[in-house]
């Protein structure tokens, strides 16, 4: 009888810390979130605001026209694709050609330096090695191959953003490989090569043909999030980038915190668009990973 | 004329796999230097003062920046202490919050929420995994100018949470697999309550857990720049703030002193997540040692009785 309440009533308990965790979640996140949303489109829609005038699509079309959301457009997701993919590329031609090296724990432990690397540190250190008179332009200048900063070409604030993409890259390669590392072990890919082995296949074509489809599969969803971040990347840009164009989080930043407070509608409207396009790529990586839980 | 064929063979076989090995290991070196040699720089250019083209080191080793760390005025060591109480603070909030939402949303989830619901919870408790910390605080900063909490302690403690709790709540929503629920349950069954639930099953699997989130999410603060920037709109300096103001004035070697500080914790956080045996034997799911689980609960919960009762 005593088993029986306590049980019930700490059943119940449990019951009430469930209703108490869901609260809290959603004041503490979705609600806050639910607000950034809803407040960036009616403040770039003229609906809210100091200097609202009434609901009017002008924001939007100034964002347009002069205040870069067009170039954001497409510069952010490029850069963002570009460099999510540079960093699958080369990992998965690593594990694929090198799979013996996720034996080796210095080898994974080295990996996640990167990784641990604050991005505002990483923006520091690319530009501290490869602006025109940084570290490479010296050791460059050592060897009599540059003799001054003017010869160094541009890698940061450049016009194809390769300091931005070097940046990412090599802050992302390494969550990539110790994921595909990991994927190898957890599905059993040396035991799918052995038998295509013993069917008669080449341990180059088992590779190619068994290995790389299947973490490429796998990885998909991490891609997809790590691509979703780059986009909404900031430190990096911010040091490394040019003026024009500019990522999402750099532009509508700029764009609120000027001192023309006509403005300020613009860098909400680049929020909206930035948040309609994470949520959309979130609820897709999402899908995507419950069906190849569901097929797997 | 066999055995030299056989030895020829042999030797080629052998060439043939230290061929790929010695690529490996040069492709592995070239990662590692990649990974690491970056960071020599930062030691490099805190430990003097001046850097003018073309050296490769300060203009002076006098480890200016370094000696000036401990004195009073310096900022780099206020904005510290102000980092490290913030990570504190938001480690501990996130922690306390991810635990009971992730909890909430595994049980939920597990036992009778629709597809459409699981979906709904891991999307809220994803989003800020993945958006931009600055966007959403332009987005809020009108709001916490409302409530007084734009450019204080506070607020930026909180925006900070936000996105802490929402990575707290997923990494505990992961973790807590129905193992742990057949666990309460069995201490419930033996006649304990919500506190022995705690203290027999809940806290031992708990406390390793609860060390690797604390890290993570504290990390997140220490690391983070946008919130701290804007929310904290120059009132809050912190670590990040400083070694932008840092580069802002062209000082090299403080910003690179700045940015060991900022990566020293974090890489000795990473170190202890990775390599301790907390993450080992949490990531470890063994069919068999849920058993032993079993028993080494049931064992300690009859001694404790059995003490209780000798006491009365």
């Amino acid at each position: 009888m005593t088993i029986k309440t306590s049980g019930s009533s700490s059943g119940l308990s449990s019951d009430r810390l469930d209703r108490i965790g869901l609260t809290l979640l959603t004041l503490t996140v979705a609600l806050p979130m639910a607000w950034s949303a809803g407040y960036a489109l009616l403040y770039s829609v003229g609906g809210i605001g100091h200097l609202s005038t009434g609901w009017s699509w002008r924001y939007w079309q100034g964002a347009l026209s002069t205040g870069g959301l067009r170039s954001s457009l497409w510069y952010s997701p490029t850069l963002a694709a570009a460099s999510t993919l540079a960093a699958l590329v080369v990992s998965l031609i690593f594990v694929v050609f090198f799979p013996t090296a996720r034996h080796s724990r210095s080898f994974q432990a080295i990996l996640t330096i990167p990784l641990a690397t604050p991005a505002a540190v990483t923006a520091f250190l690319v530009y501290q090695w490869l602006n025109p008179g940084g570290f490479a332009s010296r050791l460059l200048h050592r060897l009599n191959l540059v003799e001054s900063p003017a010869d160094f070409p541009i890698l940061v604030m450049d016009e194809w953003s390769i300091g931005i993409l070097v940046a990412q890259l090599w802050s992302t390669t390494p969550l990539f490989l110790l994921y595909c590392f990991k994927t190898w072990e957890h599905a059993r890919v040396d035991r799918f090569r052995a038998v295509a082995e013993a069917l008669g296949a080449s341990p180059w074509s088992s590779r190619l043909s068994i290995a790389l489809p299947m973490l490429a599969r796998r990885v998909r969803g991490l891609a997809i999030l790590t691509f979703l971040a780059n986009l909404g990347a900031y430190e990096i840009p911010l040091l490394l980038g040019r003026q024009a164009p500019q990522m999402f989080s750099v532009l509508a930043q700029r764009r609120f915190t000027q001192f023309d407070l006509e403005q300020r509608p613009q860098a909400f409207a680049l929020a909206s668009v930035y948040l309609t396009l994470v949520s959309v790529g979130l609820a897709f990586a999402l899908l995507r990973s419950r069906r190849d839980g569901q097929s797997s | 004329m066999v055995n030299h064929r056989d030895s020829a063979g042999e030797a080629s076989h052998r060439s043939a796999r230290t061929a790929p090995r010695i690529a490996a290991v040069g492709v592995a070196g070239w990662f590692a230097i990649c990974a690491v040699g970056p960071h020599l720089l930062l030691f490099l250019l805190s430990l003097g003062s001046g850097w003018s083209y073309p050296h490769l080191l300060p203009d002076r080793l006098d480890a200016r920046p370094w000696r000036s760390l401990g004195s009073e005025r310096d900022q780099l060591a206020r904005a510290m202490a102000v980092s490290a109480t913030l990570a504190v603070t938001v480690g501990l909030t996130a922690t306390s919050i991810g635990f009971l939402a992730g909890r909430a949303i595994s049980r939920t989830t597990q036992r009778h929420a629709t597809p459409l619901a699981l979906s709904f919870w891991r999307f809220i408790t994803y989003l800020p995994y993945v958006a931009s910390p600055i966007i959403v605080g332009v987005t809020l900063y009108d709001l916490w100018v409302r409530c007084g909490l734009a450019g204080t302690f506070l607020g930026v403690a909180l925006a900070q949470s936000l996105f802490a709790s929402a990575f707290a709540a997923v990494f505990f929503s992961t973790a807590w697999s129905a193992r742990e629920e057949r666990l309460a349950h069995l201490v419930r069954e033996l006649g304990g309550g919500p506190a022995d639930v705690w203290r027999h099953a809940t806290w031992p699997r708990l406390k390793g857990l609860a060390t690797v989130c604390f890290l993570q999410t504290s990390l997140f603060s220490w690391t983070d720049y946008g919130f701290a920037a804007l929310i904290g709109g120059g009132q809050v300096d912190t670590v990040t703030t400083r070694l932008f103001a840092y580069i802002r004035e062209a000082s090299v070697n403080q910003g690179a002193l700045a940015a060991l500080a900022l990566l020293i914790p974090a890489l000795i956080s990473c170190a202890v997540i990775t390599f301790t045996r907390i993450t080992r034997t949490l990531f470890t799911r063994d069919p068999t040692s849920g058993v032993e689980l079993y028993e080494k609960a049931a064992a300690r919960f009859q001694e404790g009785e059995r003490e209780s009762r000798n006491a009365r």
